[in-house]
């Protein structure tokens, strides 16, 4: 049984800012798979519940590789996946991500608006250059990905503000893509840890992203690695020791931080082999 | 027209083709309304939580978790159970092949079990067996071991019943 709470189906952008800002314990709902259950748990008990169902453009999706995307706040999981992203980094998170029937309700936006460490669409998005935008009181603003974590469950959203939509740059042809995560089952479960990479081979450029190792999950920079390195197993050994260095893992339910720090390990040496070597 | 406020509301369904207009409550889940004002008791809750997929539905035609779909945020969607699958002739084609398969035993996870194979079906009509177990993926078992459940799938599917 959920907590009772106030309903609210807007039309325009400026009210669901105006709910969020008269109630500070309002919730977004898009897709609803991380809020009910956070409800349904008791770690959240919004006393408002802000539905985007009615506003316009939040469905918007447009997706390509020679262009800038555009995935709106209530794109599904599923429908960015049928969509045929040009990724392999990013479909292949979406399809590590949840279950058939979460990814029918759960959106991209709303994978990083929960701003959890384990996140599996944000190592993807962060080497993709992706951003949020954000409706404010004022208008609309940008924010990198690698700005929007805070901390866990925390983001850059200042009060008031809410996320339109996630925003990629766009890309070479010749770049390649990789995503892993290490999971308990091979069914529905969080990552232990997850790791994206992206190599741009054209423009000399080599990024790395971590989840569920630290508060945030991390984007590193590996250019110099990169114009440094003469073989896969050099560049693998260099790229561990950039990402190693801004690893936090802790010990939960799920692994200890050793079990994570090898699993980052061995997946920077996988992801670096696969689309370096 | 914006609602604001709302802890009770009026929303229109459609389910297993039949039209309600229901008044709810705004924390009402879409499986509380099925099984409590609708008495469409075949989905069920197993861990309320998105989990299990016990109380899979299909919602405009996609297989949701109905444990995490707000009854309000339902509002206008046709909506289709366990109950909708049998049609005049009897069972579906799908409920006859779990029967012959012997694809349930305690039987908890089959409403949920044959919602998501009827999707997986409505969008692919020759599923692989990989494809039927990734659509699967979300409905726990704790009976069969999948395999008479993937079978069943996909003799219904037009391939034939044995294991690969």
């Amino acid at each position: 049984m959920l907590w009772p709470f106030e309903y609210h189906c807007p039309e325009k952008r400026e009210e669901v800012t105006k709910l969020l800002l008269d109630h500070e314990d309002a919730g977004i709902l898009a897709g609803g798979t991380d809020l009910l259950v956070e409800m349904r748990s008791g770690a959240r008990r919004p006393g408002h519940v802000v539905d985007l169902r009615r506003l316009g453009g939040l469905d918007e999706l447009s997706l390509g590789a020679g262009a800038p995307s555009f995935i709106g706040s209530r794109v599904t999981l599923n429908r960015v996946l049928e969509s045929k992203p040009p990724w392999k980094c990013l479909r292949q998170a979406i399809e590590a991500l949840a279950t058939h029937q979460i990814r029918n309700l759960a959106t991209l936006a709303g994978n990083l608006c929960n701003a959890s460490p384990a996140a599996d669409c944000a190592p993807p998005l962060l080497v993709l250059g992706a951003g949020a935008r954000v409706f404010s009181g004022g208008g609309e603003r940008s924010i990198p990905l690698e700005e929007f974590f805070t901390g866990v469950k925390k983001s850059a959203l200042k009060r008031g503000e809410w996320v339109l939509g996630v925003k990629i740059p766009s890309h070479p042809a010749s770049v390649r893509t990789a995503f892993m995560k290490k999971r308990r089952i091979r069914g529905h479960d969080l990552a232990l840890v997850n790791a994206a990479g992206l190599l741009d081979p054209d423009n000399g450029k080599l990024r790395m992203a971590v989840g569920a190792c630290a508060p945030t999950p991390l984007l590193f920079n590996l250019d110099a690695q990169l114009a440094k390195a003469s073989s896969p197993d050099e560049l693998a050994g260099a790229a561990w020791a950039a990402v190693s260095a801004g690893l936090r893992p802790i010990s939960d339910c799920r692994c200890c931080s050793d079990y994570r720090t090898d699993m980052t390990r061995l997946f920077v040496h996988r992801i670096i082999h696969e689309i370096y070597g | 027209m914006s609602e604001t406020g709302m802890t009770e509301k009026k929303i229109h369904v459609k389910v297993n083709g039949r039209d309600y207009d229901l008044q709810v409550s705004s924390h009402m889940t879409l499986l509380q309304v099925l099984k409590e004002k609708l008495v469409l008791t075949g989905a069920k809750e197993g861990c309320g939580m998105g989990e299990c997929g016990a109380c899979t539905v299909l919602l405009n035609g996609l297989a949701v978790n109905a444990c995490l779909v707000l009854a309000v945020a339902a509002d206008g969607a046709e909506i289709r159970t366990i109950e909708g699958e049998a049609g005049q002739e009897g069972l579906s084609p799908l409920q006859k092949a779990f029967i012959e398969h012997g694809a349930l035993q305690c039987g908890f996870c089959t409403p949920g079990m044959i919602m998501s194979a009827r999707e997986l079906l409505s969008r692919n009509p020759n599923p692989t067996r990989d494809e039927i177990v990734e659509a699967i993926s979300g409905n726990l078992c704790r009976c069969t071991g999948y395999e008479p459940i993937i079978d069943a799938i996909e003799a219904v599917a037009g391939r034939k019943g044995g294991r690969s």
